[in-house]
């Protein structure tokens, strides 16, 4: 198997398989319950390891987290809008 | 050697100056460090604060307030364009009081949470070095503060007036004609119009955010330096 075949996802599944994977995450951990559930936790862990516990670092990572749960959902009902 | 020849010794040697912080954590240690001395009650010469110490502490204000306010800025248009519908949160359209929220304490939250960081240096309010540090360091995140507001007013205003005109889309969107379709094409001039004035009222709240932003350790600073000095007087009376 050449190198870079390693890291194409195409080759263990079918681009039917792949899609529905990504819808499926999407559904479950990008929208609704779990998405609200996990973006809070983040945000306050943001703060909390930020701000109380002065761990810049940390606080920044959770806040990127948040706001990537929060937005790229939206983001990716865009994406298979484009895609059909 | 005898104790006579010991006591004549001369050493040689440079007053040490203050570290020149790199980040907050840095700048706030430092003024915890000084705190602790001048609270102790050890003499610190005024010289031992230099130009460039107090500049470094300035610098160290200015970065973090402007780079946190320019995230929150940024994070601002995405917050108004939940609340009015155009742009998805939790891949949902229809935001309920909740995701509302959320947008909104995700866009302030970072800018206040970086103030609130500064405004555990009120504690440390009391020697004249400490005070010093204290004022460089708040003085670079208000102006820091500031300047990021009138750049990003100007911005949305720009984003507004010129990169969203109908002229200026009408002009430029075909542009992408070979790369999209039409329809697509349409579709996106609408949103973009749509979307348009959520850029005025974003340039509108960052100056309240930034007032936040300023308030928070100014007003942090002058409460807890009291109760500070008077946890002084008080452990002074008891001795």
């Amino acid at each position: 198997m050449d190198f870079f075949e390693i890291f194409d996802p195409l080759k263990r599944f079918s681009q039917g398989e792949y899609l529905s994977l990504w819808r499926y995450l999407f559904a479950t951990l990008l929208s609704g319950f779990w998405a609200r559930l996990l973006a809070s936790f983040f945000l306050i862990f943001s703060l909390w390891f930020g701000v109380y516990r002065r761990r810049l670092g940390l606080g920044i990572g959770f806040f990127v987290l948040s706001v990537f749960i929060a937005y790229f959902g939206g983001l990716m009902a865009i994406m298979f809008w484009w895609w059909g | 050697m005898s104790k006579a020849e010991k006591r004549d010794d001369v050493f040689l040697g440079s007053q040490p100056n203050a570290a020149k912080p790199r980040g907050l954590i840095d700048a706030l240690s430092e003024i915890q460090q000084y705190y602790v001395v001048e609270r102790t009650g050890s003499p610190i010469p005024e010289d031992f604060f230099t130009i460039g110490g107090k500049l470094s502490f300035f610098e160290v204000g200015f970065k973090a307030a402007f780079l946190s306010g320019v995230v929150s800025a940024l994070l601002l248009p995405f917050a108004f364009g939940v609340f009015q519908r155009y742009i998805p949160i939790f891949g949902a359209y229809a935001p309920s009081f909740f995701d509302k929220a959320f947008a909104l304490t995700l866009a302030v939250s970072f800018s206040v949470a970086y103030s609130v960081f500064v405004a555990f240096t009120g504690k440390y309010y009391i020697g004249s070095i400490s005070k010093s540090a204290i004022k460089n360091l708040v003085g670079g995140f208000i102006i820091g503060a500031v300047l990021k507001m009138v750049i990003m007013f100007i911005l949305f205003h720009t984003i507004y007036f010129l990169i969203l005109s109908p002229d200026f889309l009408s002009r430029n969107l075909p542009k992408l004609r070979p790369f999209i379709k039409h329809a697509s094409l349409e579709r996106i001039y609408t949103f973009l119009l749509g979307f348009r004035p959520v850029f005025l009222s974003s340039a509108y709240f960052v100056i309240f955010t930034t007032l936040l932003m300023i308030g928070i350790p100014l007003i942090s600073i002058f409460i807890s330096s009291r109760k500070t000095m008077e946890a002084i007087n008080r452990e002074k009376e008891w001795k």
